[in-house]
């Protein structure tokens, strides 16, 4: 299992979150963010299925909001050789996967100071109030973190269903968290619906291959 | 086998491999997944009850009849079970009761914080209080042990992060567990004074025999580390102080009540500073102190919301570097309002412009008292708005003045019908508006007696609003579509006026359970929009301002009703 975590931040060069190689197997945090209605709790549950699949222990916590629709939604996963808390302490979340761009300024603080935002590059203003004017992309780039924008909506539309928005995204933290691809897949196949999995199946690569990082 | 649950599937599956034979609940956030997870299990017999009360008197009832039972609700419930729960300390149980408590600190989806472990040491009642899920399904197997061991109801407290975090539990089997029916004995069931004044007695016994155990179950443990900071903690917090101080010597309690007397003691003596830190009230704390312990406790850790590691950290003085964190009020915020195309949000543009006080009640509808509808003027509990629509009545004698209440199905069954014959018995003429949408849309769908489907979706006999309200006295019931704009405005507007009692039923199902339902998007004309602005008063999520002044409808969020269309004075909304 060490061998596997010391890759953990290693996917295709792209980062090198851990300075100093780390054998041990401290507790690690992912957090995800979006709007109520954009799938945030199944990708959760996946991501915690494939760590668990993995041999890693595992802690999932979130908030959400009512039944209504259009609510900020957040999930926490925790994992590691043993997890405690289900709550990491601010500022020491490790990569945040960000579902829209107002949820992710919201949201940057948790993050370790370099680590990677992964943000879908779709901005979605609160029901109701007018048009958000702010440079959000700008405000991300200035806290300093690793920000990784994608355009999930085109892959998603390419694999050939706008909801699979969220595996697609998955397919890109995937890089970020070194478990066999087969672990995802099989986490998917588990979770999503039967019908939806070619799909899925097909967002979740788009998502791994994407090299269009905006 | 290990599987990834939250806390509340752990207690459900905990209940199965208990041998559970009956479950009952009434739903309510955090605690609803419970009964909706043991539902699955041909084994239970699972069942929404009308309300906490009814619940914990059917799995009283199931007791005696020799099935483990459990029953669930969420903090607020046990106020409403608590008749019953106080009672059935005294009696004792037949087959082991566990009753869960599901507490909101932060109070994320309640009106209230109150801490019920209070209510464990206020029936004397033991209580076990898990940390993860793991626990969360060993306690309730545990927690029936002791109900049959002690004859005695056990209380099973969790908060919102250890019923919904999710954490990998190793699943067992399931043992039956087959009592007879219970033996007549009046002295033990029939609580009348001579008889309760005797089981008063048992029950101090038990108690005390309880708390010599505690002393050794393995639940309540010592981790010796570090001597100089010891930590006395339970439940959620446990996991905090882990991770926050992993150095720190930690008595953990599994069980919150009764106290291990002599085990705390010892700790204290054993490590040079001691902090009891609890989420809530100085529950621990105080009997703490009242053994004679030293202790550091609310001086340093809060007492109102939710801890989490950072305030532990702040409050032990550890933290490593205050993150930094930018200041996000420029950030819009997503505040909670009715989905676009709501039924209630036409009902709620007809209260507020006929100027009645609105007693609303617990549910969606409640958002009918955020801007900009800002409807409703008063909520305090389930089912009080007839009640305190009747009182108003009564003490306010400006015949002008009037108010209405607005309840919604599922909460109408709750709590609200023993109200709606008090107003008949008391002469009362006001107006009773049951918001009927066919579930209980805010803890995620739940069926009630008004839908005629059972928690293990089997068909059941619908209770009829019309013939209910008529058969306890009102000569006025009437039934209309809240999307009928105009008869809405009209009868609202004619019963609140009549001085005499009537009863409304609003009739549409939630649209986001209507599957079935067809509906024509709607769009702005710019030409005839003026930019008015009183179509943004009904909040509708799908309603926006343009950068010009004037407005737009999301049509990815529009889900077609017609209440823009019909409060626009300028013929600017017309359909998609
Ligand atoms: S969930 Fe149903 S009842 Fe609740 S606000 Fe939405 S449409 Fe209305
Ligand atoms: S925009 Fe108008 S028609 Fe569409 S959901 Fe909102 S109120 Fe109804």
């Amino acid at each position: 299992m060490a061998v596997l975590f010391v890759n953990m931040y290693a996917g295709r060069g792209l980062l090198r979150v851990l300075k100093k190689k780390n054998y041990k197997m401290d507790t690690k945090s992912v957090s995800i963010v979006g709007i109520g209605g954009q799938g945030i709790i199944m990708a959760s549950e996946i991501v915690a299925c494939a760590l668990m699949l993995a041999g890693f222990d595992v802690k999932k916590n979130e908030i959400k909001g009512m039944s209504q629709m259009g609510g900020s939604v957040s999930s926490c996963l925790r994992f590691g050789q043993k997890v405690y808390s289900p709550l990491p302490q601010n500022g020491q979340t490790d990569i945040l996967l960000s579902f829209e761009l107002i949820e992710a300024c919201r949201s940057i603080d948790c993050l370790r100071a370099d680590a990677p935002a992964i943000i879908n590059n779709f901005k979605l203003n609160p029901m109701g109030s007018s048009n958000c004017e702010l440079d959000l992309i700008g405000q991300l780039r200035q806290s300093g973190r690793n920000i990784i924008l994608v355009d999930g909506i085109k892959l998603a539309l390419e694999a050939g269903n706008i909801k699979a928005v969220n595996v697609a995204l998955l397919g890109v933290l995937a890089n970020y968290l070194s478990l066999e691809k087969d672990v995802w897949l099989q986490a998917v196949a588990q979770l999503a619906p039967k019908k939806t999995y070619k799909i899925n199946e097909k967002a979740f690569m788009l998502g791994y291959q994407n090299d269009s990082c905006v | 086998m290990k599987k990834l649950l939250s806390g509340n599937e752990a207690i459900a599956r905990g209940s199965y491999e208990a041998g559970v034979r009956f479950a009952t609940a009434y739903h309510g956030t955090p605690s609803t997944e419970i009964l909706e997870e043991l539902a699955k299990y041909d084994q239970v017999c699972a069942e929404w009850s009308i309300n906490e009360k009814v619940a914990l008197e059917k799995g009283i009832g199931a007791g005696l009849g020799g099935a483990r039972s459990l029953v669930a609700m969420k903090h607020v419930g046990l106020n409403v079970a608590s008749d019953p729960f106080m009672i059935l300390a005294y009696t004792g149980v037949c087959a082991g009761i566990v009753i869960v408590s599901a507490d909101d600190p932060y109070m994320h989806s309640s009106q209230s914080e109150q801490d019920n472990r209070n209510y464990a040491k206020f029936a004397k009642a033991p209580m076990l209080e898990p940390a993860d899920s793991q626990e969360a399904k060993d306690f309730t197997k545990l927690a029936f042990d002791l109900s049959e061991k002690f004859d005695t109801p056990v209380m099973l407290r969790t908060t919102t992060r250890i019923s919904h975090s999710k954490s990998v539990v190793e699943l067992g089997e399931r043992h039956e567990v087959i009592h007879p029916p219970f033996d007549k004995d009046v002295a033990k069931y029939v609580m009348i004074p001579v008889f309760a004044r005797k089981r008063r007695l048992i029950m101090e016994n038990r108690m005390q025999q309880i708390a010599g155990l505690v002393e050794t179950i393995g639940c309540n443990r010592v981790e010796y580390n570090n001597r100089r900071l010891g930590i006395i903690c339970s439940g959620i917090v446990y996991l905090y102080v882990k991770e926050v101080v992993p150095q720190a010597s930690i008595l953990k309690l599994g069980v919150t009540y009764p106290l291990p007397q002599n085990k705390i003691k010892e700790f204290c003596a054993s490590v040079d500073k001691v902090y009891v830190i609890e989420e809530l009230d100085p529950f621990l704390e105080e009997q703490i102190r009242a053994m004679g312990c030293s202790v550091i406790g609310k001086e340093a850790i809060p007492s109102v919301g939710e801890l989490n590691p950072d305030i532990i950290a702040d409050a032990l003085g550890i933290r490593r570097k205050a993150a930094d964190v930018s200041d996000k009020s420029h950030l819009p915020a997503r505040p909670p309002s009715f989905c676009p195309g709501c039924a209630y949000r036409g009902v709620f543009y007809f209260l507020k412009k006929l100027k009645v006080r609105v007693m609303g009640d617990i549910g969606c509808y409640t958002l009918g008292a955020l801007p900009p509808l800002e409807a409703i003027d008063a909520v305090f509990c389930m089912g009080a708005s007839i009640g305190c629509a009747l009182g108003f009545e009564k003490a306010v004698s400006d015949p002008d003045v009037k108010a209405v209440a607005v309840i919604g199905d599922s909460t109408f069954f709750h709590s609200g019908i023993t109200a709606l014959i008090d107003v008949i018995y008391n002469k009362g003429v006001g107006t009773v508006i049951v918001l009927d949408n066919h579930t209980t849309a805010m803890t995620g769908f739940q069926d009630h007696p008004g839908t005629g489907k059972t928690l293990k979706r089997e068909g059941s006999q619908a209770v009829d609003l019309v013939k209910l309200g008529e058969a306890v006295g009102f000569k006025r019931v009437i039934t209309f579509d809240p999307y009928d704009m105009d008869t809405v405005y009209k009868v609202l507007k004619e019963e609140i006026k009549r001085e005499e009692p009537s009863l409304i039923i609003s009739k549409r199902s939630c649209l986001l359970l209507d599957k079935k339902r067809k509906y024509q998007k709607r769009k702005i004309d710019a030409a005839k929009c003026n930019g008015c602005g009183v179509c943004l008063g009904l909040g509708c999520p799908a309603l926006g301002e343009t950068d010009n002044k004037k407005v737009k409808i999301e049509p990815v969020m529009c889900n077609g009703c017609p209440v823009c269309e019909y409060v626009c004075r300028q013929g600017a909304i017309e359909s998609a």
